[in-house]
This record gives C-alpha cells, sequence and structure tokens, in this order.
C-alpha cells in the first residue's frame, strides 16, 4: 500500500518535472526580463536572475509606447470578438430554428469558407481594406476577424441541444422570434457565449500578419506588430527589455488561459470531434 | 407580417453571408481570376496571359525553393507536434491529485502568440548567449545558417503547437472506455503494446483530425520568417506564404504572388484530400 502511494507521488513529480520542460522556454523569458545586462551577456550558463529589477520593464515602456499598444489590441481583440458573437449567434439562430429554402446549401456555403485560408486571399483583402480608406483604423484591424463560420457551427450545435418545444411553446405565447432570441435563447446560451468571446479574444489579441499589413502608423500597431518592431539586426544590446516587453504581451492571455480554460477547452472540442 | 416571416431567417443570415461574401468568395475568385491577367504595379489589369503567371513562378527557382522550404517544415513539424503531444497525453491520462497543474503546463503553449515566442526563441538561438547552444555545448548559428534554419524554425512550431495537439489528444484518450484498457492490464500487456494495439486504434479519428488541421496550418505559415529571418539566409527559410507576401508587399510584382497564392492553396487542398482518403482506410469511427 505504501509503495503504491510512492509510486503515485514519483509519477506526479515525472509529469510536473516534464511540465516544467515544456514551459521552459516562457519561464526563461521571465528570468531573462529581470537579468542584468551582463547576466544575460555571460557566455556562462546562467539560468537564474542575480536578482530582482525592474529596469527592463521600464526600458522597455520608455522605448516603445507599449500601452498604447496595449489599448489597440484591446480594441482590436474586443471589439471583433463582440461582433463574432452577435453575428455568429444570429446565423445559427437562423440555422438551427428556422425551415426555409436553400438552407442546406447555405449552411454548406459557409462551412466551405474554411477551405479557403486566410493568407491565401490576404492581398486582395488588404487591397479591399485599403481602397475603402480603412488602413490604420481600427475597422480595418477589426475586418479580418468579424465573423469566424466556426463560431457559428458552435452556436448552431448547442441551439440543436434545445428541444424545439421551448421555441414552439413560446410561440403559441405570442413571442416573436426576435424576443424569443433576445430574451430567452441569448440568456440561456451564456456558456457557448463565454466560450467563443474568450476564445476569439485570446486568438484575436495573438494576431500578427493582418495588424502588420493594415498599420502604418506607430500609434495603431498592436502589441504582437509592436515588440517585434524592438527587434533590430543587432539586438543583443537590449534583449533584457525585448524580454520584459514580450512578458507583458503574453501575460494577459497566460491569464486568461488558465482561468477560463475550461470555457476555452470545451469550446475547441465542440463540433471537431465526432464519436 | 406574413410576409416577414418568409424572409425573417434569411435577415438573421444577412450579416454573415455578407461578410463570407466580400471577405472569403469574393477575394477568392479574384485572386484565382488575376492569376490569367498581367497585373501592373499599382494593381491594375493589364493584359490576358493565359498560363505565363503560372509558368513564370513555378521557374522561379526562389519559389521552387519556397515549396521545398514548406514541405520540409510542414513535413518536420506537423509530425513530431502530435508525436510529441501523444506522449503528453499518455502521461497526462492517469489522474492524479496535481492533474490539473501539470495538464495547464502542456496545454500552455497554447496561449502563446507567434511573435512573442519568435522573440523568445531568438534569444535561445542566439549563437553566442542562446541558451540551446548553452545547453548543448554547440557553436551554431541556428537561425543563420543556412543549413539549420528551417529546422530551427520548424522546432519553433512543433513548440507552439503541442499544447492544442494535447488537449484534443488528452481528451481522445479519456474518451477510451475503461474496460477496454483493463482488459489490456489482465492481459499483461506492457504500455507500449498498450498504446499502439488500443490507445491509438480508439483515438485514431482524432490524430486524423490533427493531421488535417496541423498540415493545413503549417502550409501557410509565413509569420515566423517575416518576423525572424526576411526568409534568409539565402532563401532558406522563405515559405510559400512568405514569397507571395514578399512579391506582393516588397516587390510590387502581383503576377507571381497570385500565382504563389493560388498554388499554395492547392497544396492545401491536395493535404485535405489526401487526409481525407487516408481517413477512409485507416480510421476507425466506434
Amino acid at each position: 500500500m505504501k509503495k503504491k502511494r510512492y509510486q503515485n507521488i514519483l509519477y506526479q513529480m515525472v509529469c510536473l518535472l516534464v511540465g516544467l520542460i515544456i514551459i521552459a522556454p516562457i519561464l526563461y523569458a521571465f528570468s531573462i526580463s529581470f537579468m542584468e545586462q551582463r547576466e544575460i551577456l555571460t557566455k556562462k550558463l546562467h539560468l537564474l536572475p542575480n536578482r530582482i529589477q525592474w529596469n527592463n520593464y521600464k526600458e522597455a515602456l520608455r522605448l516603445t509606447h507599449l500601452v498604447r499598444y496595449m489599448l489597440n489590441s484591446f480594441i482590436l481583440a474586443g471589439g471583433s470578438s463582440l461582433v463574432r458573437v452577435i453575428v455568429a449567434s444570429l446565423a445559427a439562430f437562423s440555422f438551427a430554428f428556422f425551415e426555409f429554402k436553400g438552407k442546406n446549401f447555405l449552411f454548406m456555403l459557409c462551412m466551405s469558407t474554411m477551405m479557403i485560408p486566410g493568407d491565401v486571399v490576404l492581398i486582395t483583402n488588404y487591397k479591399t481594406v485599403a481602397s475603402l480608406g480603412l488602413t490604420d483604423t481600427y475597422f480595418g484591424m477589426m475586418t479580418m476577424f468579424l465573423v469566424s463560420v466556426m463560431n457559428i457551427f458552435m452556436f448552431r450545435q448547442y441551439y440543436l441541444s434545445f428541444s424545439r418545444e421551448l421555441y414552439d411553446a413560446s410561440k403559441a405565447d405570442g413571442c416573436g422570434n426576435l424576443r424569443f432570441f433576445l430574451s430567452i435563447l441569448l440568456p440561456l446560451s451564456k456558456p457557448v457565449i463565454a466560450t467563443v468571446f474568450i476564445s476569439s479574444f485570446v486568438s484575436t489579441w495573438n494576431t500578427y500578419l493582418w495588424p502588420m499589413l493594415v498599420t502604418n502608423k506607430d500609434t495603431m500597431r498592436t502589441v504582437q506588430v509592436g515588440i517585434t518592431m524592438l527587434n533590430s539586426k543587432d539586438g543583443g544590446t537590449i534583449y533584457g527589455p525585448i524580454m520584459a516587453a514580450s512578458v507583458m504581451v503574453m501575460v494577459p492571455t497566460l491569464i486568461i488561459f488558465i482561468v477560463f480554460q475550461k470555457q476555452i477547452v470545451g469550446g475547441m472540442m465542440t463540433g471537431s470531434v465526432k464519436g | 407580417m406574413k410576409r416577414l416571416g418568409k424572409i425573417e431567417p434569411y435577415i438573421y443570415l444577412l450579416p454573415a453571408l455578407i461578410y463570407f461574401a466580400v471577405f472569403s468568395f469574393y477575394p477568392f475568385l479574384r485572386t484565382i481570376g488575376l492569376t490569367f491577367f498581367t497585373v501592373s504595379a499599382d494593381g491594375r489589369v493589364k493584359a490576358f496571359a493565359g498560363l505565363d503567371n503560372y509558368i513564370h513562378v513555378l521557374t522561379d527557382p526562389a519559389f521552387l525553393r519556397s515549396i521545398w522550404n514548406t514541405l520540409v517544415y510542414v513535413l518536420m513539424a506537423s509530425p513530431l507536434a502530435i508525436f510529441i503531444a501523444l506522449i503528453l497525453a499518455v502521461l497526462a491520462n492517469k489522474k492524479t491529485r496535481s492533474s490539473s497543474v501539470y495538464e495547464t503546463m502542456f496545454s500552455l503553449t497554447m496561449a502563446m502568440s507567434m511573435s512573442v515566442t519568435a522573440m523568445i526563441f531568438k534569444i535561445m538561438y542566439n549563437p553566442n548567449v542562446g541558451l540551446i547552444n548553452k545547453l548543448l555545448g554547440t557553436k551554431i548559428n541556428w537561425l543563420n545558417d543556412a543549413k539549420y534554419a528551417m529546422v530551427s524554425m520548424s522546432f519553433i512550431s512543433v513548440w507552439m503547437n503541442i499544447g492544442f495537439n494535447f488537449l484534443f489528444l488528452l481528451a481522445a484518450i479519456r474518451g477510451v472506455p475503461v474496460e477496454l484498457l483493463e482488459c489490456a492490464d489482465i492481459d499483461g500487456a506492457i504500455l507500449y503494446k498498450k498504446v499502439t494495439k488500443v490507445i491509438l486504434p480508439m483515438i485514431s479519428p482524432t490524430v486524423f483530425f490533427l493531421i488535417c488541421t496541423s498540415l493545413a496550418k503549417n502550409i501557410i505559415m509565413a509569420g515566423l520568417p517575416i518576423i525572424l529571418t526576411e526568409g534568409g539566409p539565402k532563401g532558406s527559410t522563405s515559405t510559400m506564404i512568405y514569397y507571395m507576401y514578399k512579391q506582393a508587399f516588397g516587390n510590387m510584382s502581383y503576377n507571381d504572388a497570385y500565382a504563389a497564392a493560388v498554388i499554395t492553396f492547392l497544396f492545401t487542398l491536395i493535404a485535405t484530400l489526401i487526409s481525407f482518403s487516408f481517413e477512409k482506410k485507416g480510421v476507425h469511427y466506434s
């Protein structure tokens, strides 16, 4: 009996050790962000800072408009996630509760957008946004992230789990479709709303290529674009501030991910794994 | 009122449909259409070109190199990330008191962004002060040596994808009926046998799904070369989408860029089709 307990503890220790190895690059970034210049540039193996000091963070904030970038990223991620929830929940409402001509065709049409990778149509979308004069605007940045067919699919799956009786009963009570949607369906859909909002927030916060393309002004940059601007060719001298900036950029998503892990994971699994 | 009833479902769909029309179908068809024309640097259509644009990029050594690099990257990064995640999922399958801690650790790379990850690995790969050379006792210039640059990048992608793959594989393994695993235990099957004979066949739909998504995701990768190497050294890290990006926004050569985009799309399509034929043969749905 005792042997089994030791085995169990040993097993957990091994798992935790493997976990530390997996997240080592993240821990290393934290560690470097507190190191002094000469500690970073030493030729010897040096894993932990001699003492905690915040100079790199001050320097990162001095070198870039990091606070402004954060605000931009926040507006971009929050705004597009909100639109995603609205558009996806409406479209799924139509697919799940109505019978109409061409429903299956339209559904397949929506699903087929999954086959078109965003990067393949990058240039044409850039031209569209540029010709509308939307470069260097929040709306221009959001355009790529406003609707996702996966979100429509997730909402639809969730709605389909409701019994139709709920809908029929409220209809018999004279409740209009829109009112049913707003005052009955949406309040009951809080879990899927949370999933869609949180997972799109994290993915939009983390996106790089599109915000980089449509912004030229420094004050409109997002955090992901902003920190790569610290990345000069002979960047050796400012590794400390770069890592401090990286830590400030990744901490919000890491916290969101750890706190809302259940919602994010639950949403990812919807519809993607059958059986 | 009755008339409204008929068009009502379409109204709810309208925002999504307009969006897909403007930002998916229109650019997709336009991109394909423009590959058959010559386009000037300011984006105006000049003349019909037939297949000239395709012939031009497919005889451009830089693009051929990009195709090769992309294939190397995909064939290294996709299987390895799934394999490592599978080991982690088998490890984490058994629930213990600290399960939630190491499960979070195993999946945490999912929350990391491409640019932050690139910056961290840039320091770790630094030939003089980087952690990797210090640990291995080597003096390799990982990102600036044509021999190692693409492999180094694949490794970054492997690390980033571990978390996503792990979560799916863990859910799948936990879904394997306990009786099956107990039977294997009674038969005295060793862990390796248990994994290959019982777990793998049962989770093959998930593995299949992960292969599909990671192939498609990795074929269109461009962020790492943009941030880290600008396709160098000597074109050794230029991927297909990176080539497209550079031709369009760097050289204003839209002829090459559109053709490269469509060829890349064909690659993702082929990857999906191959995965589907594989699905018919090797995937067991219970």
